[in-house]
Order: structure tokens, then C-alpha cells, then sequence
């Protein structure tokens, strides 16, 4: 092609001599004026559209992502927001379980202190009693035994003092006795 | 037929009063016959009773010591006159255990002024 582009410059008229003094080929700058020109039609026919639309979908692209950073940063100021809202009411809610957990567990624990005390009271109530009953059955005993004991003694010496002529007077004794 | 306890008492004492005293011998072979042995005790209080009713009194005296003759005496001064008996017959029996005093048991009546039963009441007393 170079050859043919120089073969054509070479058949150039006269007039272009005066560009020839200047050192300027016509016949190359014609060339390459049409070259330049084929070279800008050819890139503005079918290289600039798709190079713009590229580079308008970049452009669209950039503008989503930037558009989608900063309703990620709004939604981030949001979620923080939310976040720390939800962070209050739960350490709002902690709180107050805390508080009801101490409540209750001091309830419980007077509940527990009352039901004690009173366990305590009958524990030594019933001890009381218990001891009283043994008391009293120890004292029915000490007397059952004390009378089996007199009994028993009083057996031995009647069987000994009461002699035959007692016994008769005994005896006519209660016989007087019923007579009345 | 079987007689009842009641009937073959009066009989029995009926048949003493008047003198036969083969009825005891009797009254016991029936009693054997008829299997009511068991029965005798009670037969023989209701004997007892009937005789007392005819004017025949069996007393029975238990005492620690023989009776006397004056204390014999006085006792049975008292239950002629306490049954209206026309006649009376002592059972005396010596029961040291008694102490002293006396027990009479007549039909199923009985008089207990032992030692042994005041000091069976002190054993009894509730404390």
C-alpha cells in the first residue's frame, strides 16, 4: 500500500510543486487526509458507538454502585440505628429482668427465711410437747409403779400382821357391817 | 327333747328338798349323755338359785384363816337372815391368798370384804 500511495504521489501535478518547496507531499497529504478521514469515519461508524455505549454503560454502572453505596450507607446508618435502638431496648429489658429477677428472687428468699422460722417454731413446739408427753407418761408410770410397789408391801405385812384372831375380828367386822 | 338349764335346776332342787339325793348322780349322767358337761358349773349355780328360792341356801366361805366358831356363828345369823333361809349350808374353804377377811358367794350373789380385794382395787386404781 505504501507503494501504491507513493506511486500515486509521484503522477502529481505542477501547482504542487510550491507545497514541494515547502516539503510537503500533495499527493501524501491527500492520502493521508483520506486515510485520516476513512480512519475517523471508521471509528465514528463502528468503533465510538460501542466504545461510548461501553463506556455510558461504565458510566451507568459507576452511578448504580455509587448510587447502591450510599443506599448501603443509608441502609448501614439505618441498620446502626436499628442495631443500637434494639441494643437499648435489650439492655432496657436485661435491666428489668434483672430488677424483677431480685425482686423475686427476695421474695423468695423471705418466703423461704418465713417457712424456716416457722419449721423452726414447730420443730421446737412439737419437741415441747413430745417431752411433755414423756413427762407425763414417766409420772403415770413412776405412779402405776409406786402403787404396785405399796401393794406389794402392803401384801407382806398384812400377810404377816394379820394373824388369825385378826382375821376373826376383820370378819365379824364386816359381818357387823352388812348386819347395819 | 332337751331340757333347759332352768328346768333341770328346779328339778334338781326339788328332788333335794325333798331328800333324794341321788338327782346329783343323775343330773350328772345326763349331763354326760347329752354332751353338756360344759354346762355343769352353771347348772349347779342354778341349782343354787333354785334352792335358795325353796328356802335352801348354799353359801359358799372363803377365808385366809378356819373359821371360828363364834365368827362361824355370826355369819350365819347374817345370811339366814339376809336369804329368809330355813336352812343353810356352809361350803368353807382356806384361801391364804386372801389375807384376810371374808368372801361368801351364795347363787350368783356375793359378799367380798377381803384384804385381797382392796389391795386388787388399789392395783386397778387409774393413774
Amino acid at each position: 500500500m505504501t507503494t501504491a500511495v507513493t506511486g500515486f504521489a509521484s503522477t502529481a501535478t505542477p501547482e504542487g510543486d510550491m507545497l514541494g518547496s515547502l516539503g510537503i507531499d500533495v499527493q501524501l497529504l491527500v492520502l493521508q487526509t483520506i486515510a485520516f478521514l476513512l480512519l475517523l469515519f471508521i471509528l465514528t461508524r463502528f468503533v465510538f458507538p460501542k466504545l461510548n455505549a461501553m463506556l455510558d454503560k461504565r458510566d451507568a454502572a459507576i452511578a448504580d454502585s455509587l448510587k447502591a453505596a450510599s443506599e448501603a450507607e443509608k441502609n448501614a446508618a439505618k441498620s446502626q440505628a436499628a442495631v443500637e435502638k434494639l441494643l437499648k431496648d435489650a439492655r432496657r429489658d436485661a435491666d428489668e429482668i434483672v430488677a424483677s429477677a431480685k425482686a423475686e428472687a427476695g421474695t423468695l428468699v423471705d418466703a423461704a427465711e418465713k417457712k424456716s422460722r416457722e419449721r423452726a417454731e414447730q420443730i421446737v413446739a412439737d419437741a415441747g410437747a413430745e417431752i411433755r408427753n414423756d413427762i407425763e407418761k414417766a409420772r403415770v408410770a413412776l405412779k402405776k409403779e409406786t402403787i404396785e410397789l405399796v401393794a406389794a408391801a402392803t401384801e407382806k405385812v398384812v400377810g404377816k400382821v394379820v394373824t388369825a384372831q385378826v382375821d376373826e375380828k376383820l370378819i365379824k367386822s364386816s359381818v357387823d357391817e352388812v348386819n347395819v | 327333747m332337751k331340757l333347759t338349764r332352768r328346768e333341770l335346776a328346779d328339778y334338781a332342787a326339788a328332788e333335794l328338798v325333798a331328800g333324794n339325793k341321788k338327782v346329783v348322780d343323775e343330773l350328772a349322767a345326763y349331763l354326760v349323755q347329752s354332751g353338756r358337761t360344759r354346762e355343769a358349773n352353771l347348772v349347779v349355780r342354778d341349782i343354787e338359785s333354785a334352792l335358795a328360792r325353796k328356802g335352801v341356801v348354799v353359801a359358799h366361805v372363803a377365808t385366809a384363816h378356819t373359821l371360828d366358831e363364834s365368827t362361824r356363828k355370826s355369819l350365819r345369823q347374817l345370811l339366814q337372815q339376809a336369804f329368809s333361809a330355813d336352812t343353810l349350808h356352809l361350803q368353807e374353804t382356806v384361801k391364804p391368798e386372801l389375807l384376810g377377811g371374808v368372801k361368801v358367794a351364795v347363787a350368783d350373789k356375793e359378799l367380798d370384804s377381803t384384804a385381797r380385794r382392796i389391795l386388787n382395787q388399789l392395783k386397778a386404781v387409774k393413774v
